[in-house]
């Protein structure tokens, strides 16, 4: 004979056809995913598709405005826009994707625990109030200022800065669902914690994550524009958007462009990641869906 | 109600008294002179500064013994006449008669002595090096002040001209301690003009001293000051400062990036003005750091650095080449530099580190030997066109093979990772009035900093304690030659440009000559 172990009950999951029926019915969701998936396009045709080298100076073409030869125009160096803020999409993205990597792990791992454990709850919740007493930016700068100015810093800085959201979100999640009767069910059976918290609170929480991990791209990518503005980013001739806006500062009086396009690669963006997670939340959330 | 009326028929006389005062109160339009400028005055106490916004204060507020003519000459100041011992090491000057202190008091000898012995003893002065052999002070009489040096100081006259060596009032020093120099009140100098209201971070007003006729001789007008006012408008964004003389709040501004220039040239509210002072631009090896001990892989990054490229590049043709240490109109300038400096040759730098044994694995890619490859750490900090200068420098070098990481950091975290000795490379533009700059950098006694390079050498510091000590001309400039050859054939830096500078003037001011301090006292100016 053998045994048979009692089966964990797992839980009630969206369908998924009215999942995708809502998701589908939302424009923001369509405009943001179509935004994201161009983003994803252009960084993986961008070396076969840039124009020129994005990091070769020719100082006799510098400052020219949007042409044949250059359809957005060149910077301060005689450097191909264009090129650069396609290059720049690359960077911009692998700071979104690092940053926010960081921030989920770190974040989503410490809210399970302060949600799922009573007795760390008090630990990690005021550690992250310490976080969150300084505004965000500003925690990324103070890493950064001991870290020292880098692109690989930057990311760091810009994760570390955001673990704090991804706690709070994630420990709510979990005392909505940590008493839901079929986690006290598997606890009963007697589940191994891990296994509960895996199997059965992760995938319930979910959405809030889903939810916060795509409005933090958009943070991110705007986080480190801000802070290579500044100066603490990435180090010349890295071609990354809020950097490129750092050096056109100087020139606004008689080269806008130079600054307007990188703006613009920021602003499409960072909107088209906030639709995806404003879409994503309304679609996800059940009560909203039911309004 | 009748006390009502009564009040307003007070007020309305007060105020019928009142305008026509205020009105005549206010400084005629034409007689403010508005200067405008990206930092703000450190200190108006010259002996506590290297600020060249508070030294263009400090030369209206007070008077030097000696004064400097527009080709850096030094001509007479506060004192008329001067000689000096035949063993260089005892200075006896005369002071002229009739000159007085903003707050009336006649300057004596006594004045000199103090503010020479404060100004050589004054715990934490940047600038005491200057007069550091100098070693006792003599007021014989209240017209001679004799100075007696341990050795001979070659570049002291010079010096005295600086605005360090501003005569100060002996009594107001006392009167204000530590506090001299920090507002109205608290500082009396004999120049001609006088502190009036310092607002920090916004303005600082001087007004005209009427008795001032003790102009140095370089000015056809040595007193009064042709302007009622001065005022020091501090703005630092280089668009607001600009514009801050096209729509007439200011008649000059100063630090005017090298990008405005083509626009404002056309721009007839205001005229600009070029002028060449004393600097150098270059690049540093800290030679401590393997490769840089090679002398090959410092002159074949010489050689792969294109100095055109960064002269329309990043100083928009507003510089020139510099092919050694010294900009050309220094005293002890080396010709020598000119022959055998380094000049563009991509391929001469691919072939010395071909026969140097470093080789590339694959074109772009920085080149290796012994599986080290050859990347260098390059620090700098942010100012006009050195970021246009950081990204050619990593490109041409990129072309030889050479990999450069620049790290970007704000000026003190700059100048602290430099002493710190973080650095394969960094970029400075340094100013200078003497050749007196070599011993600055290059004395092995001024590791790490300033002589951030390591570089020790038994004869250089042998010249360089010569150019310093020596009373025969011919001796020094020997020396200073000599200096400039050893640190071009060693390939210690990279000389880059020397950099002209820009400053714009309103169109109805007549700015006769630019003088290495600026605008110096002012004294020749008109406004229209």
């Amino acid at each position: 004979m053998s045994e048979a172990p009692a089966q964990p009950i797992t839980a009630p999951r969206y369908r998924a056809p009215t999942l995708w029926r809502r998701l589908g019915r939302s424009w923001q969701v369509r405009i943001g995913t179509a935004v994201v998936a161009v983003l994803g396009l252009v960084v993986l045709v961008t070396p076969a598709v840039a124009p020129y080298d994005p990091a070769q100076p020719n100082v006799q073409d510098r400052f020219q405005g949007p042409s044949r030869a250059h359809p957005l125009g060149t910077d301060d160096l005689g450097r191909d826009l264009l090129s650069r803020i396609l290059y720049g999409s690359r960077i911009s993205l692998a700071i979104g994707v690092i940053a926010v990597g960081i921030a989920f792990t770190g974040g989503v791992a410490l809210g399970l625990l302060a949600g799922f454990y009573p007795r760390l709850d008090n630990l990690i919740m005021r550690s992250m109030d310490v976080l969150l007493a300084f505004p965000g930016l500003l925690l990324a700068i103070a890493i950064l200022g001991a870290l020292g100015p880098s692109l690989t810093n930057a990311m760091i800085a810009v994760g570390i800065a955001s673990i704090p959201s991804f706690v709070r979100i994630t420990r709510s999640a979990v005392l909505a669902v940590r008493s839901q009767e079929y986690v006290e069910a598997s606890r009963a059976l007697g589940v191994r914690d891990a296994h509960i918290l895996v199997r059965h609170v992760l995938p319930n929480i979910s959405p809030a994550v889903i939810v916060t991990t795509t409005l933090s791209m958009a943070n991110a990518i705007l986080a480190a524009s801000v802070l290579s503005f500044l100066g603490l980013g990435v180090q010349p001739p890295t071609p990354e958007w809020g950097a490129m806006v750092f050096v056109a500062k100087n020139y606004l009086g008689f080269a806008p462009h130079i600054a307007l396009f990188p703006i613009l690669a920021i602003f499409v963006t960072v909107l088209g990641f906030n639709f995806l997670g404003d879409g994503l939340r309304d679609a996800l959330d059940p009560r909203l869906s039911r309004l | 109600m009748t006390r009502i009326v009564r009040w307003c028929v007070l007020a309305l006389a007060a105020f019928a008294v009142a305008v026509p005062r205020l009105a005549a109160g206010a400084p005629a339009a034409n007689g403010t002179f508005t200067f405008a400028r990206p930092e703000e005055t450190e200190t108006l106490d010259p002996e506590k500064t290297t600020a060249v916004s508070s030294a263009e204060v400090d030369y209206l507020l007070y008077d030097t013994l000696l004064s400097l003519d527009y080709a850096n000459g030094v001509k007479p100041g506060l004192a008329e006449k001067w000689t000096i011992s035949p063993d260089g090491k005892t200075y006896t000057f005369t002071l002229r008669q009739g000159v007085r202190f903003a707050s009336g008091k006649p300057l004596a000898s006594a004045d000199v002595k103090s503010t020479m012995d404060r100004w050589r003893t004054l715990k934490g002065s940047p600038t005491a090096f200057n007069i550091s052999p100098v070693e006792s002070v003599d007021a014989p009489n209240p017209a001679t002040v004799v100075l007696h040096l341990k050795e001979p100081l070659s570049i002291l006259l010079i010096n005295l001209a600086g605005y360090s060596a501003s005569i100060l009032n002996a009594d107001a020093v006392n009167r204000a301690g530590d506090d001299y120099g920090t507002g109205a009140g608290k500082v009396d100098g004999t120049g001609p003009y006088v502190l009036k209201e310092w607002v920090r971070n916004d303005r600082l007003v001087v007004t005209r001293n009427p008795a001032y006729t003790w102009g140095p001789p370089l000015y056809k007008n040595h007193g009064p000051a042709p302007f009622g006012t001065v005022v020091f408008h501090t703005i630092v964004e280089d668009t607001p400062r600009v514009a801050s003389v096209q729509v007439g709040d200011a008649q000059f501004a100063e630090s005017i990036p090298g990008e405005q220039v083509p626009a404002l040239d056309k721009d007839r509210r205001v005229h600009v003005i070029r002028y060449a002072d004393l600097n150098t631009a270059f690049i540093g090896f800290k030679l401590g750091h393997k490769p840089l001990d090679d002398l090959r892989v410092r002159q074949a990054i010489n050689d792969g650095i294109n100095r055109q490229e960064i002269i329309q590049g990043a100083y928009y043709g507003l510089a020139t080449e510099a092919l050694g240490p010294l900009a050309p109109g220094t005293p002890g300038w080396w010709p020598g530099a000119e022959k055998i400096g380094y000049r563009y040759d991509p391929s001469k730098a691919k072939r010395i580190l071909d026969e140097d044994g470093w080789t590339q694995p694959a074109p772009g890619q920085p080149r290796q030997k012994n599986g080290q490859p050859l990347s260098l750490l390059f620090l700098y900090s942010p100012g006009p066109g050195v970021e246009q200068l950081v990204n050619l420098v990593q490109s041409e070098l990129r072309g030889v093979g050479v990999a450069v990481r620049p790290q970007r950091m704000e000026w003190t975290a700059f100048l602290a990772a430099l002493r710190a000795g973080q650095h394969d490379m960094f970029f400075i533009n340094v100013r200078y009035v003497t050749p007196d700059v070599l011993y600055f950098y290059f004395h092995s006694k001024q590791r790490p900093a300033p002589n951030r390079f390591d570089w020790a050498d038994p004869e250089t510091d042998r010249l360089l304690e010569l150019s310093r000590s020596s009373t025969n001309d011919r001796e020094r400039m020997d020396a200073y030659q000599k200096l400039q050859q050893i640190i071009v054939q060693n390939a210690i830096w990279v000389p880059l440009v020397h950099e002209k500078r820009v400053v714009i003037a309103s169109p109805n001011l007549t700015v006769p000559q630019m003088h290495a301090n600026v605008l110096y006292k002012m004294l020749d100016l008109t406004l229209k």
